[in-house]
């Protein structure tokens, strides 16, 4: 296939690929600073909570280095335009957004507000659930392609690159595993054709998962229980009543922070300025 | 997977989709009280998995046939992910059209295998009343029945079937119509056929179980050990048990323990 058809053939993967190079060119190819990622769309679930949930979406066509640029970049060329001739255009688009959303939520919940992610790999892990899910839903039963060496291959290749990301810490394996899961999830339930009609329980699976979805994203931008959005309302309120009663939550939200008692409106002002301070790009 | 289990794991999905909902109208109400739900939650959460841990392997070391149960457990769900579900479709969508016994027969033994026991007793049920001499179909209707814990009509049918045929599925069908008219109550009448059954196949794990339980049932103390420790011998070196094999004995050897002898 030469590049021109790859284009016709593929032209959300040419479109991904492209929206990665250009972004890595308007920050910086080589060693990108954190204010040039933040200031491009890395996501950092404090900023997602304040009001920037493009974030969440965004941080997949960042990357935080050449070589992180070129490992993604060779693995969505090698893998993308097969999954895209297989699942049509559209479908493979809605693949990739609900793969980055799905590494961008799992972040957003599981991680510390001010951790920042960036990189199309929780997109791609989700091709590779994608992956999976088409061949256990072509075989004649669910567990044939596992008995197939590509199956097995595929598990492999998952397993590695869980393993890489558990020993390298500058690799956010809560974005790979949270792609993988919902790239696998909505290509075996929704993506691919099942060879019966949904029944009843799939549809309230299907309704199950939908909602779930909805529902992390919306916390992600309302983390009501975390301690930096709490912070923020605080911030943003007037009211004594319910200030106090945030300041409460707040206090009780940092208590994994050795704050112990509940702080008086000196101290909130200045964990206020701290905050500022930690997001403030370099 | 089990019907009851794909309703608790649905039950999960709607529970954690819902969670957030349900913090967001706690913070319109108290605010510190959302963060308490949540720490609480995840407090728990971590508990519970790891309490689950601990009475698993707590569970394994009081109740060893807890492991091989376990093994059995995969094996069946193994089973169940590499059914085909196309055939079970396929079938459905020509019974519409032309109703046989054969469909009837083979769409029973699909939902049979896939779990759905209550949809295969009503295709097998159908099966018989269209082919009463198809002995297969009364087999497997017996099996469905006596798995739906209908044990008095299981033993029903699976008597007619060891009368047409006493062999039928190597032996199969009088094992389960043992097995049938022991959870019925009728003690003599399941010793007759476990008897029978050893004498005709030779002694196996399931048979030994059984009549080891049966003789308990009957007050035969010796009986019942010497039943228990054929289902509990070790195995001949170099064989590894198939897993329901290792699951009879497993509870044979921890049934010749709590029932007062060692093997």
């Amino acid at each position: 296939m030469t590049g021109l058809d790859q284009v016709q053939r593929a032209p959300v993967v040419m479109l991904v690929a492209l929206a990665y190079v250009t972004l890595a060119f308007l920050t910086d190819p080589f060693s990108p600073t954190l204010a040039q990622l933040l200031g491009h769309g890395a996501l950092r679930p404090v900023e997602v909570a304040d009001g920037e949930p493009w974030r969440i979406l965004s941080h997949a066509f960042l990357h935080g280095g050449i070589l992180h640029l070129l490992i993604n970049l060779a693995v969505l060329l090698q893998l993308g335009p097969l999954l895209e001739l297989s699942l049509g255009s559209p479908r493979f688009l809605a693949l990739y957004v609900v793969s980055a959303l799905g590494g961008g939520i799992a972040v957003c919940l599981v991680r510390t507000p001010l951790e920042t992610v960036v990189g199309g790999s929780g997109a791609l892990f989700g091709m590779l659930g994608a992956v999976l899910a088409l061949g256990m839903r072509s075989g004649r039963h669910t567990l044939q392609f596992f008995e197939e060496g590509a199956g097995k291959q595929i598990v492999a290749l998952i397993a590695v690159n869980l393993v890489a990301g558990w020993l390298f810490p500058m690799i956010s394996n809560t974005a790979h595993v949270g792609g993988l899961v919902a790239g696998f999830a909505a290509s075996y339930w929704f993506l691919t054709p099942a060879r019966v009609r949904p029944d009843r329980g799939t549809r309230a699976l299907q309704a199950g998962m939908l909602a779930l979805l909805c529902t992390t994203l919306l916390y992600a931008l309302r983390p009501v229980a975390r301690w930096d959005w709490l912070l923020l309302q605080w911030q943003a309120t007037t009211a004594s009543p319910q200030r106090d009663q945030l300041a409460r939550a707040f206090a009780t939200a940092w208590l994994e922070q050795e704050v112990t008692a509940v702080p008086d409106d000196a101290e909130m002002e200045e964990v206020v300025r701290w905050l500022a301070q930690q997001r403030l790009p370099e | 997977m089990r019907p009851s289990l794909r309703n608790l794991a649905m039950l999960l999905l709607w529970v954690v989709a819902l969670w957030p909902l349900a913090l967001w109208v706690v913070h319109a109400l108290a605010p510190p009280a959302a963060v308490g739900a949540a720490r609480s939650v995840g407090l728990w959460g971590g508990r519970v998995g790891l309490g689950a841990l601990g009475a698993g392997a707590a569970l394994a070391l009081a109740w060893p046939p807890f492991l091989p149960r376990l093994r059995l457990w995969f094996v069946h769900l193994r089973e169940r992910l590499r059914q085909d579900p196309a055939r079970l479709h396929e079938t459905l969508t020509q019974l519409q059209h032309l109703e046989t016994a054969a469909g009837r027969l083979e769409a029973g033994r699909l939902l049979l295998a896939a779990g759905r026991r209550t949809e295969a007793r009503d295709q097998l049920l159908r099966a018989v009343q269209l082919a009463p001499d198809l002995v297969g179909a009364r087999f497997l209707l017996g099996r469905t029945l006596r798995l739906l814990r209908h044990h008095g009509p299981a033993a029903q049918v699976l008597a007619d079937v060891v009368a047409a045929e006493p062999d039928h599925a190597f032996g199969e069908a009088r094992m389960e119509l043992g097995i049938a008219l022991l959870h019925a109550g009728r003690l003599a009448d399941a010793a007759q056929v476990l008897e029978q059954h050893r004498a005709d196949h030779g002694p196996t794990r399931r048979n030994g179980w059984w009549r080891g339980v049966l003789h308990r049932r009957l007050g035969d103390r010796a009986a019942a050990h010497a039943a228990l420790r054929e289902a509990a011998a070790p195995p001949p070196p170099g064989t590894r048990l198939s897993p329901r094999d290792a699951w009879y004995r497993a509870r044979a050897r921890a049934a010749l323990w709590t029932w007062g002898r060692r093997p």
